[in-house]
């Protein structure tokens, strides 16, 4: 720096070369260290994404496993309904045969009368009780999104 | 003063090479933020459509078989019924002999009196055969509502197997 008056005084072109060249120099180290500065900004802000990518997949996780549960409870709770609709069923059309057993059996076409009339009560309450067993019929609408 | 021009000019050329090796790293390093992120994305989506999947197969799974079981009774019932027609029909094809045989009984009868008793036991059959002829009917109305339920259980059966198939055929995201 101490030549650069006897530069000025020789009237050398190289003066404002060497002036630019700090200019350069400077700029250099600048951006320099802007690109040190966006590149640790740029791989903080990656393991952010993947921080937030590992807590996102682990709440669906914990969401799934909720939804099973629950799925599981009502599952469970529909299945036994329908073991114990399904048994009354077949209890009733054991007593529906017994009826009809007891009518070809019979000889007097009063106690057939008296049978028959039975067997339609009998009929009508197992028709009621397979109306029942249908009851469950909404999940797949819903999974559907109808 | 030579050296020092030179050096000078050394000392930018290196610098911008250094600058632009610098920003050509820089823009590589942006790149790749930019392809985590769209990769994370995608992993986010991906773990999401699996899980709604798997919800949703699980469900599926559950419903058919509580569907299948459903059928599965009806079907029971419905053998049992059709089981019970037969006694019945059995039965009625055995009055109508019985029948034609008291027919000729009474025909062969010499005396009135005798007559009359298997003219009183041809009425008593006819009444019986009056009264399951009823059964019978109302045993075939009966058979075919259940035939009905039993279609309509597997028809149900089969639409959640179709839900299943379609759920198994969509792809995930990428």
């Amino acid at each position: 720096m101490n030549n650069l008056p006897t530069l000025k005084k020789m009237n050398l072109p190289s003066l404002d070369v060497s002036y630019g060249a700090f200019d350069i120099i400077g700029n250099t180290i600048g951006r320099f260290f802007d690109y040190k500065r966006d590149t640790a900004m740029i791989e903080y802000e990656t393991e952010k994404v993947h921080a937030q990518t590992e807590i996102i997949i682990k709440k669906i996780d914990t969401e799934l496993t909720k939804a099973l549960d629950e799925n599981e409870k009502n599952y469970k709770k529909e299945e036994f309904r329908i073991k114990i609709v399904g048994k009354d069923i077949k209890r009733s059309g054991k007593d529906r045969s017994k009826i009809i057993d007891a009518i070809l059996q019979s000889k007097k076409p009063k106690l057939v009368r008296e049978l028959r009339l039975l067997l339609r009560d009998e009929n009508h309450a197992f028709l009621q009780k397979v109306t029942l067993l249908f009851s469950f019929n909404t999940d797949v609408k819903e999974l559907k999104g109808e | 003063m030579l050296p020092f021009f030179w050096g000078v000019v050394a000392v930018a050329t290196v610098g911008a090479y250094l600058l632009d090796d610098a920003e050509s790293e820089n823009e590589r390093a942006r790149e790749e933020y930019d392809h985590t992120f769209e990769r994370s994305k995608k992993r986010v989506s991906n773990t999401m459509f699996h899980a709604q999947r798997k919800d949703a197969l699980d469900k599926l799974f559950k419903i058919k078989k509580l569907k299948r079981k459903i059928a599965d009774t009806i079907y029971v019932e419905l053998k049992r019924s059709q089981d019970e027609m037969r006694a019945i029909n059995r039965r009625l094809k055995g009055s109508k002999k019985e029948l034609s045989v008291m027919f000729e009984q009474k025909q062969e009868a010499a005396g009135w009196l005798k007559q009359r008793t298997v003219q009183k036991k041809i009425d008593k059959l006819k009444s019986l055969r009056k009264e399951l002829f009823l059964v019978k009917e109302n045993q075939a109305a009966q058979l075919k509502e259940i035939k009905v339920r039993l279609r309509s259980a597997n028809y149900e059966t089969r639409m959640v197997q179709e839900e299943i198939d379609r759920i198994l055929q969509q792809k995930a995201i990428g």
